[in-house]
């Protein structure tokens, strides 16, 4: 049996579709992925199986072969593990729901998987996410690590998944995942950790970083590091300014 | 420290900058889990072994550099004279165009740089000149090639020179009222407002950003003070690529002083920033 | 007023003309009259210890009560301990500068100069007037201050040091040395105990430096109880021996020559600026020179600083050196 599970890639912050294609038939067992993989997508391979296995799944011996498409554009990064293992486990017949279809082609699977089945987070899910909807994605499947960068765009439902055994769960619609709202802070405070009026004295350089800050120029501090009159300003000199 | 503390007074970070800034940091890895959105402008500062690399961004899969993770924020070299000069090198590009493309077989990715760029240096190759504590030891020559070594190109982007006096032991116990950066902030967003609405047909957002004819435009200067910029040029010996600089400097110095005219004390001051360019610099 | 001299003059000092490489000038101002009086060097580290102050001062006074010209190099330390004492004690001192006198260094002994010559002292450069500080010239210096003087005392060296420089120079020049020992494990004293080793002659008292000169003659002095002087005896001894040397100096030959980079030392106490900048260049004057400082003095903003600086500097009123802004 053939599914198809969608994903996508960055290549710097522009976003590319990734479909994960499954097919599993009779044969020698074996589990290749091909599509241009790096090492570390190979890797994944051990993970996949692994983390199918401990999850209670059993351990197909039949011919697993997994296609990353485009197959011209190289995939590098574990955030593959997570829709390589939906997608075998949709194509060995573990999920039942006749929305399976639609779902799948609305939504993105992105994650990393450890040996025991949990899902983990990975980098550049918020830029992932942008272009997800700018792709027509409707909803994101992801680390519930990750879950509140996601949740900053709106517009996509954002599905936080701990491990392999609940997703697959909600997909036979045995539970109930609830998605997440976007808790995070979007009102912008300007709040830093530190002050200018921690600094004492100094009142020239910090005019010319006024100057600096209100017409974006870049500058060059020069620094007398060594005036000797105290050792102590010596040293405190370097660190204030 | 006085770098560190740049970030809190640049102009109020707007949600998309923020949105930006928390793209770029998320390949990176630097996201808090809890807390995903970057709300404050980024401060870099990368060590003097910085390769030019890790510096400008690159890889397999082209991940951003130090400058991409200021972007919207603050780079600064520390120590400037210390870093590799091809690292130095690579960042020309990207100063100027605010963008960096990394090219792989395929293809190639760009990320964004829009930074101000802070560096540190000392005056000259013995650190002493300009104190009035210790002398000075370094010939004239010496200096110049000191200054020169830190590539004509980079001191071409930068428009101030700003000189740091040694700290006093005394500052630190002084009850001395300083304004904060919430203060200082606020004339800042005046003086950028004003910017932004001037320029609003150019799609350049600042004053470091004039063209040259965009300086003929808007930084025209009244006779008094063309004759005093004439006259400052001559006595300082100032350097020819000091001119355009210290008008849009002027222009940001008129901006803060919410005067629609470049004025004498504006130009002086914006020259009083230029001590680099001096022809006597190391006399 | 500032005399310029070369070895065609007759107040050129002979033993100047004696020494490896004369100054081939000299710059004059004060009473060139000491030039030919019998002097004394004391030198020693910039940074030295309180005792080595106190012992400086000490044989400082002692040799200038026994009229004898104190040399020194008007540096920071032993050197300004020296000319300090020698004025308290109503003596006659020089000062051979490293620079021109339009660039006197350090800026702190700036009183000092102007005191030495109040007090019928001498300063000495070979240097022309805008001629700046620097290492080489110091050490330059030390061998008029050797060349001058019939002795050298130094009271503190450490283990590398200019000063064992100039005692080696003076040894050249054959030159007394005049040595104070110290305690063996004092770093302050390596250089001078080393000199000792080498055969200078250590002394513990000016008397003893007096008793090494066959042509002086050490003269026991009363014990002076200040209280017990009659105040208007001394003023009236003060005003005569000033009118002495003045006479002495109207009728010694002058060749006054002033060049054009040659700077009146009155123009720099009078110079009136415009009236919003006085406070300003009076401060730079007194040499504050960090805008800080400035700032806090006045009351004013950075950028009203700045303007005025710069303005100061277009006027040329004062100008920007590497050791900071200077008057001018």
């Amino acid at each position: 049996m053939l599914s198809i599970v969608k994903s996508i890639g960055l290549q710097g912050l522009n976003g590319y579709f990734i479909n994960i294609e499954v097919d599993i038939s009779n044969g020698m067992p074996c589990f290749e992925i091909v599509g241009l993989p790096d090492a570390s997508i190979k890797e994944s391979k051990e993970r996949v199986r692994t983390a199918i296995k401990n999850s209670g799944f059993e351990t197909l011996s039949k011919r697993i072969i997994i296609n990353l498409a485009p197959a011209n554009i190289r995939k590098e990064g574990s955030n593959l593990d997570f829709p390589i293992a939906i997608g075998v486990l949709i194509a060995s017949g573990k999920v039942n729901n006749n929305n399976l279809n639609r779902f799948l082609e609305e939504s993105i699977f992105i994650g990393e998987l450890s040996l025991d089945g949990d899902v983990e987070k990975v980098n550049g899910i918020l830029p992932i996410t942008i272009e997800a909807k700018k792709l027509g994605i409707k909803r994101i499947v992801l680390p519930k690590k990750n879950a509140k960068e996601a949740a900053i765009i709106e517009g996509l439902e954002v599905l936080p998944i701990n491990n392999i055994r609940e997703i697959v769960s909600f997909l036979n619609n045995e539970n109930n995942i609830e998605n997440e709202i976007n808790q995070t802070n979007l009102i912008m405070n300007n709040k830093y950790d530190v002050d200018f009026s921690d600094i004492k004295g100094q009142e020239n350089a910090k005019r010319a970083l006024e100057i600096s800050a209100a017409g974006g120029h870049n500058c060059v501090l020069i620094r007398r590091t060594r005036d000797w009159q105290n050792y102590a300003c010596q040293k405190i000199t370097k660190y204030i300014t | 420290m006085l770098a560190k503390r740049l970030p809190s007074i640049l102009p109020d970070i707007t949600f998309q900058e923020a949105l930006e800034v928390t793209k770029i940091h998320s390949i990176a890895g630097n996201v808090e889990e809890d807390n995903p959105l970057i709300l404050k402008r980024p401060f870099r500062s990368p060590h003097h072994t910085v390769t030019s690399v890790a510096l400008v961004g690159g890889g397999n899969n082209p991940r951003p550099g130090e400058i991409s993770l200021a972007h919207y924020g603050v780079l600064f070299l520390d120590e400037m004279t210390e870093f590799n000069k091809k690292a130095l090198e690579v960042l020309r590009g990207p100063l100027e165009d605010k963008k960096v493309t990394i090219s792989r077989v395929n293809f190639s990715v760009t990320y964004p740089c829009n930074f101000i760029f802070i560096a540190s240096m000392n005056p000259c190759p013995c650190g002493y000149y300009g104190s009035s504590i210790k002398e000075c030891i370094c010939k004239p020559e010496q200096i110049k090639r000191y200054i020169n070594k830190i590539s004509g190109p980079m001191l071409d982007r930068i428009d101030l020179h700003i000189e740091v006096e040694s700290v006093k032991y005394e500052k630190f116990n002084s009850n001395e009222q300083s304004e904060t950066s919430e203060q200082v902030r606020y004339r800042v967003n005046q003086a950028r407002k004003i910017q932004i609405d001037r320029y609003k047909e150019y799609g350049i957002l600042s004053n470091s950003e004039l063209t040259p004819k965009l300086i003929d435009k808007y930084c025209t200067l009244n006779l008094q003070s063309k004759k005093l910029l004439e006259n400052a040029f001559e006595r300082l010996g100032l350097s020819v690529r000091a001119y355009n600089k210290i008008l849009k400097v002027a222009r940001t110095i008129a901006d803060l002083d919410n005067s629609e005219n470049i004025e004498l004390s504006h130009i002086a001051e914006a020259i009083q920033y230029r001590s680099l360019d001096r022809k006597y610099w190391g006399n | 007023m500032i005399l310029k001299i070369t070895q065609k003059d007759d107040i050129y000092p002979d033993n100047l003309r004696k020494i490896k490489n004369p100054p081939k000038q000299l710059y004059l101002e004060g009473n060139v009259d000491l030039l030919n009086a019998n002097i004394i060097s004391i030198i020693g580290s910039r940074s030295c210890t309180e005792n080595g102050i106190k012992l400086a001062t000490k044989f400082a006074k002692g040799l200038s009560k026994q009229g004898i010209v104190i040399a020194s190099g008007m540096a920071v330390g032993i050197d300004s301990a020296a000319h300090r004492a020698t004025l308290k004690a109503k003596g006659k001192t020089i000062a051979v500068l490293g620079s021109g006198f339009n660039n006197i260094f350090p800026k702190e002994n700036i009183k000092l100069y102007h005191e030495i010559i109040k007090n019928n002292g001498l300063v000495i450069t070979e240097y022309e007037p805008n001629i700046e500080p620097s290492s080489n010239r110091f050490l330059e210096r030390n061998r008029i201050v050797s060349g001058l003087s019939i002795g050298i005392l130094v009271v503190e060296a450490a283990h590398r040091s200019g000063t064992s420089v100039t005692a080696r120079l003076a040894t050249e020049q054959e030159k007394k040395v005049f040595v104070l020992p110290h305690e063996i494990d004092d770093i302050h004293g390596i250089g001078t105990n080393r000199l000792i080793r080498n055969g200078a002659i250590l002394v513990t008292s000016p008397r003893e430096i007096i008793e090494e000169f066959e042509f002086l003659e050490y003269k026991e002095l009363k014990i002076n109880n200040t209280n017990s002087i009659n105040k208007s005896k001394r003023k009236n001894n003060r005003q005569n021996k000033k009118r002495n040397v003045d006479d002495k100096y109207k009728k010694s030959k002058n060749k006054e020559i002033k060049t054009q980079s040659c700077n009146n030392t009155e123009k720099i106490f009078k110079k009136k600026v415009k009236t919003e900048y006085q406070e300003v260049y009076d401060l730079i004057f007194d040499g504050i020179n960090s805008i800080d400082e400035l700032c806090k003095k006045t009351g004013l903003k950075v950028k009203d600083i700045n303007n005025m600086l710069f303005m100061l500097e277009l006027e040329g009123n004062i100008i920007k050196t590497s050791g900071g802004y200077k008057c001018i």
